[in-house]
């Protein structure tokens, strides 16, 4: 069966995706019809021009830039990382690194500190 | 608080205690002196339908305590417990517990819950939603054959679904099976984070549904999952069994809705199991 998607004529917002499709399509519904199922990873609906798009990449920030840039976290830690040649910070670098292990990496929406 | 007549044995299930507005289930609150029960919340005013069992999911503790839940039937002021004591070990935002309750309560129960804190100082709040089953709960005679749908092999995964957009808003559905091989008679509904090792903190409402798409039906309503910023996972990873009465040869279809908009946090992965 041949892939389509379903969305609202009116506002573009998709309903369903699937092979098997109502006939006949509920009224206010519109199908795309799709090469395949969509690759969830790597493109998202978008209603506006009611098509697939490319789904934008995951920002992560580096809690190791928090702690080493931003003043508002810890300020000691800034000083004495500024106070050190490019040997020492290298050091420091590798065991804050170690220290923070999976949790390095954060969303936008994160906290700095860690539970 | 969608619920359907299976198409066949008569059978409902129906989610009560969702929270639509953000993803989530009532908020039970603790007192704020420890160890001390704190007031009722609302479940559902009035039961749909008569049930045989509950289907209990706890998530999103505010607390890094140990919780015990009382769950109760009746008018407010004159509750009666139910179900007292259940435990859980909050860690904030990061765990959940769901269990299935044999427990016959006729339509138009109102059902609520309280919990407390504990052991040392401290309050907190944690979600609840039930879901109630009709006239079946789980029967494992004549059965011994199961067949998963919605694996992606290729990727070690299952179905994606995306919640959209639109934060607290149920996204659109996705197939997981054009045609059931076979009838399925409980059903178990797995849930992965489509190894996504960095999440956000966020709530979900997952719907089951069989039907052609356009003209899908709900079977399973709002099952509460929760993922968080410390478990970097999203949990409960299996829910049910579920008894259902699904005929050979349906559509099998998943949406949720999220209480995040973020464009790679809110999907998830959706597989399920059928028991027959």
């Amino acid at each position: 069966m041949a892939w389509q998607a379903l969305y609202e004529t009116a506002t573009g917002r998709l309903v369903s995706v699937g092979s098997v499709v109502a006939e006949p399509l509920p009224a206010g519904l519109a199908a795309l019809a799709l090469a395949g199922p969509p690759n969830v990873d790597g493109e998202m609906w978008d209603a506006g021009t009611r098509a697939f798009v490319a789904r934008p990449a995951k920002v992560l920030i580096d809690r190791l830039d928090d702690l080493i840039t931003d003043s508002r976290y810890s300020a000691d830690l800034i000083a004495l990382w500024n106070a050190l040649n490019a040997t020492n910070r290298n050091r420091l670098r590798t065991g804050l690194i170690r220290l923070l292990g999976s949790q390095r990496w954060r969303t936008a929406g994160e906290a700095v500190d860690l539970r | 608080m969608p619920d359907v007549a299976m198409q066949q044995g008569s059978n409902r299930i129906t989610t009560v205690g969702e929270a639509t507005g953000d993803s989530s289930g009532v908020t039970l609150t603790a007192n704020a002196t420890q160890n001390v029960k704190g007031s009722y919340a609302e479940i559902v005013a009035s039961t749909p339908f008569d049930s045989c069992a509950l289907y209990v999911i706890l998530a999103r503790p505010s607390a890094n305590l140990d919780y015990l839940i009382d769950i109760a039937i009746g008018a407010g002021g004159s509750e009666k417990i139910i179900v007292e004591n259940l435990l859980i070990s909050g860690k904030i935002d990061d765990t959940t517990m769901d269990l299935l309750i044999p427990f016959n309560l006729p339509a138009g129960t109102r059902l609520s819950a309280r919990c407390q804190c504990g052991p040392s100082a401290g309050s907190g709040t944690i979600d609840i939603a039930v879901s109630l089953f009709g006239r079946a709960i789980l029967q494992s005679h004549g059965l011994s054959c199961c067949t998963t749908y919605g694996a992606a092999t290729g990727s070690s995964g299952a179905t994606g679904i995306d919640p959209g957009g639109t934060a607290n808003t149920k996204g659109s559905y996705a197939e997981i099976e054009d045609a059931t091989a076979k009838p399925i008679r409980q059903l178990i509904v797995q849930v992965g984070d489509r190894a996504n090792n960095i999440m956000t903190t966020a709530t979900w409402l997952l719907d089951i549904a069989i039907g052609a798409a356009g003209s899908e039906v709900v079977l399973i309503p709002d099952l509460l999952l929760v993922a968080s910023t410390g478990n970097d996972t999203i949990l409960p990873g299996v829910l049910g069994p579920f008894p259902v009465w699904v005929p050979a040869g349906s559509r099998l279809a998943a949406r949720a809705q999220c209480s995040i908009n973020d464009a790679t946090d809110r999907l998830i992965d959706v597989g399920i199991i059928g028991v027959y």
